[in-house]
Formats: C-alpha cells, sequence, structure tokens
C-alpha cells in the first residue's frame, strides 16, 4: 500500500496508482465463468440430491412391501435397520450444498433462506419421484451393487436378512445337481447364497409354490433347520426373490400379499397341530406364526 | 471530455471508463466524500486509515467493473465494496468498530423515531449525537450496519439489500429489531424516548 501523499487529491492518487501499476479491470469472463461455475455446482447438487431421492424412494417403497413379519419382531425394528441411511445422508448434504451454491450466485442473496432451501428441496424431491418412476432408483441400487462389493443394494440388504437358516429363512436356488424333476416328492437338494446344499423336504408346499422351484429362479424359503450338518431344512413356504428387475408399487403389494397367504395357509396346519392331528408340525413351530395375524374370515 | 461526461448517470460513466480510464476519475469525485463519511460511521476513524481504505475501495471497485450488474444501482454495488473492505479493514485491526455519527442529530433522531407502525412513540429531540453514537455502537453490528444505511446514509431497502447481501426483508427485520435495541439502549441510559 502506498502511504498517502497529502499533496494530492485521492483522484490523482489513484488514477496514478492505475497506471503506474498497470492496474486493468479483470476479464468479464472471470465473472461469468464464475458465476457459471456457481450455477453448475448447483445443477450437480440438484441432481445428485434427486438421484438420492430416487434411490431412496426405491429402497423404501421396496422395504414398505417387505414381509418383516417374517424377519423381525416388529416394523420398527424392521426399518430401523433397512432404512438407506447412505442415500438420506447423501440427499441431506445435497440439499445443504444447492442451497448454499444457489446463495452464491448473482442474485442469490435476495432470497430468503427457507424460500431457497424449500425450492431446492421441492426441485430434487419432484426429480427424484420422477427419475424412481422411470426406474432410476432401482436401476442405480443395483449396478452401484454389482460395482462395488462393499454397496449395501436393497438386494444385498435383502439377502442379508433371508440368508439365515438358523432363523429358518433361506435364499437361493434348487440345486443343479439334482437330477430328479421337482416334483411333489418330498425332498430337494436346495443351494443356499453361501453356499451349502440343503437336503429339503418340501412335503408341506403348495402347487404353486413347488411350480415356482421348477423354474429354477433364485427363490426365499421360509421353514425350519433341522441339522447343520448335514445341511437339513424344513421348508413351509416358498417366496419370489423379486429383485432381478424394478417392480411396480402395485406388483409389490400384489407379491406381499401372496407371501402373506402363504403364511396364512400355515394356519390350517397349526390349527391341525392343536387337535393334535399332526402335534410334531415344524411349520407351526415357527416364530413368525406368532407375529403373522390371520385376518379374519 | 468532462463536459460530455458529467451528465451522465453512475452507470454510464462505468461503461465509458471500460473504454476510457481517466472517466474513472468522475466516479471518484462523486463518491469519494460519501464513502469517506461511511466507512467513518462504520469505524474507520483515522484520516491516514480512511486514505487507504478509500484508495482500496476504488481500486478494487476499478478492477471488478466488469462484475458490475446493471440491474443494481452503481452506489448499491460501490456501497457493498465499501462496507467489505471497511469491515476487512477493522479486522485486520482486531478491534471492535466505532462508529462515528456525522449527523444532525436532532433531524436523524426524529428519523429513528418515526416508526411507521408505532406513530405515537416521540424522542426526545434533546438528545445528542454523541449519546445515538454510543448507544449505536453498544449494540450488534448487523444491526448498527443496516440503521447506517437506512437513517445516516439514507438508503432504500433494496439497496441495503444489495450493499449487504441480504433478502429485501430481512432489511425490514434488522431495521425493527435495530430501532427496538437503539431505543431500548438510549432508554438504559435515561434518556427519555
Amino acid at each position: 500500500m502506498e502511504l498517502p501523499d497529502n499533496n494530492q487529491d485521492l483522484k490523482t492518487q489513484i488514477l496514478n496508482r492505475l497506471q503506474t501499476e498497470s492496474l486493468a479491470p479483470n476479464s468479464r469472463w472471470i465473472y461469468s465463468g464464475r458465476e457459471l461455475l456457481v450455477w453448475g455446482l448447483w445443477f450437480a447438487s440438484a441432481i445428485f440430491g434427486a438421484l438420492a431421492v430416487a434411490v431412496s424412494l426405491f429402497a423404501l417403497i421396496e422395504r414398505h412391501f417387505s414381509l418383516y413379519e417374517v424377519t423381525h419382531e416388529n416394523f420398527w425394528s424392521f426399518a430401523i435397520e433397512v432404512l438407506p441411511y447412505l442415500w438420506i445422508s447423501i440427499f441431506i448434504i445435497m440439499i445443504l450444498l444447492a442451497v448454499y451454491n444457489l446463495r452464491q450466485t448473482k442474485n442469490g442473496y435476495r432470497y430468503p433462506l427457507w424460500q431457497i432451501f424449500t425450492s431446492s428441496l421441492v426441485l430434487s424431491v419432484a426429480g427424484g419421484s420422477l427419475m424412481h418412476l422411470a426406474g432410476v432408483g432401482f436401476f442405480l441400487d443395483n449396478q452401484m451393487g454389482n460395482f462395488s462389493a462393499g454397496y449395501p443394494s436393497q438386494e444385498r440388504i435383502e439377502e442379508k436378512i433371508w440368508q439365515s437358516p438358523e432363523r429358518g429363512r433361506l435364499v437361493g436356488f434348487v440345486s443343479q445337481s439334482e437330477s430328479k424333476p421337482v416334483v411333489l416328492n418330498e425332498v430337494i437338494f436346495f443351494e443356499g447364497l453361501d453356499g451349502r446344499s440343503f437336503e429339503t423336504n418340501i412335503s408341506q408346499l403348495h402347487l404353486e409354490e413347488i411350480n415356482l422351484l421348477r423354474t429354477g429362479k433364485k427363490v426365499r424359503l421360509l421353514g425350519q433347520i433341522i441339522s447343520v450338518e448335514p445341511p437339513r431344512f424344513h421348508a413351509c413356504a416358498v417366496f419370489p426373490w423379486a429383485f432381478e428387475r424394478d417392480y411396480s408399487m402395485k406388483e409389490l403389494s400384489e407379491l406381499r400379499d401372496t407371501m402373506r397367504k402363504g403364511i396364512e395357509r400355515l394356519f390350517v396346519f397349526k390349527d391341525m397341530a392343536s387337535s393334535s392331528v399332526i402335534s410334531s408340525d415344524l411349520c407351526t413351530q415357527m416364530p413368525v406364526m406368532r407375529r403373522v395375524q390371520v385376518r379374519p374370515r | 471530455m468532462s463536459q460530455s461526461i458529467e451528465p451522465l448517470s453512475d452507470e454510464e460513466i462505468v461503461k465509458v471508463t471500460l473504454r476510457e480510464q481517466s472517466a474513472f476519475g468522475y466516479l471518484i469525485e462523486r463518491y469519494e466524500e460519501k464513502l469517506k463519511r461511511y466507512i467513518s460511521r462504520l469505524g474507520v476513524r483515522n484520516y491516514d486509515d480512511q486514505v487507504d481504505v478509500l484508495q482500496d475501495i476504488f481500486i478494487k471497485a476499478y478492477k471488478n467493473l466488469n462484475s458490475f450488474d446493471n440491474s443494481l444501482k452503481f452506489s448499491s454495488w460501490i456501497y457493498r465494496i465499501a462496507h467489505n473492505e471497511a469491515i476487512s479493514w477493522y479486522r485486520k485491526q482486531s478491534v471492535r468498530p466505532e462508529g462515528h455519527l456525522i449527523i444532525d442529530s436532532e433531524e436523524i433522531l426524529e428519523l429513528i423515531s418515526s416508526d411507521e407502525k408505532s406513530p405515537e412513540i416521540k424522542f426526545d429531540y434533546k438528545i445528542n449525537a454523541a449519546e445515538v453514537n454510543r448507544a449505536l455502537d453498544s449494540i450488534e453490528d448487523k444491526y448498527k450496519e443496516v440503521l447506517i444505511l437506512r437513517f445516516f446514509e439514507h438508503k432504500e431497502y433494496d439497496e441495503i439489500s444489495d450493499i449487504l447481501k441480504i433478502p429485501p426483508g430481512s432489511v425490514g427485520t434488522l431495521l425493527h429489531r435495530g430501532k427496538t435495541k437503539l431505543r431500548n439502549e438510549l432508554n438504559t441510559k435515561n434518556i427519555r424516548i
């Protein structure tokens, strides 16, 4: 900083300084570029926020129709375990970034914080909802699951919850080595996701459940483990896997109804068990039988 | 050139300055005294400091002329720079700014008391400028800055919004609260309002 020369007026001092230091106005491109950058960062935050909403919606809807009664004591213990924390956190961070970037734009200061916050929130939620309807949430979750072994995709979470033979739940396929066709015979070999092949009793399954096994697709089994070594399992119900594509809410709702009905059917056995016809029936002793309430008939 | 430039608006002179550096002198002439008073009110009281800060303000304004947005008034834009430079100056000094009001006390006090929502409130016009100055220095900077711009620089709400980069609605809120705080402060000094 030059010392002020009291013999010169301020105007002369400044104009001299502009000349001696060869000062010139900064290029307007610097300011246009900065403005463009801030808007770009805002747009990126809004897009990532919308993606986070899309995946969160996919996860929440998927969970809403999950048969939590089978896997958890109540809905809240289930919700706490499966909420998409990662995406909810990303969404919150992106909203804050969007608000910050919008405030940094040329005229961003003119709008109250709540207006900027609400508009960013609405935009991300609306965009995320549209993306979810277009299947982006499922696609992103699925692709990230395939790409990264550490990413907790919804399919991976569901596998973790269902691949639990000790709790009477299995995910897998009818073993390839099974030479016999899946018929109404009483025993098949079912390969769980941990690679173990369970000798599985299917005598209590219904025809549509047998048909589902026959497709060779990935399915869930609900039942009771008989022995760990050799691995033996008693199947009480078979449910489709339902993560191979993006299911609509209607389909998920129907699927949940079907799964509930599959469990409710077991109450017939329970009634029979109470009348001592099948006193040692394994399906009636499943913990899930305590939790699932049968609709009035 | 002086004859052709003098009648031009500030905004038009900015355009001329971008082609011809010397035209910037007219903007300096127009704003030197105003900004000197403003930064003094914000706390830059020593003459040498004022010259330094004013130089910084005008140099910064010149270098950033291309960022001037024509949707703003030039005065709002250069007051914003002045405000930022004054704050930056007293941050460097690591002291809380103590403003120096150059005011016509009766007129200003009348202005402060003229609350549109409470016309019945009457100020004691005998309060002198020094007392208002002390009271103003004792309230938070965010209120003080708005009060200075509104009542001592006679800026409109939109201009204050542009200078301080806050929403126009917040200007009204800060003014209302600032006036209340100022009244309370004057009350505690046993000054009847």
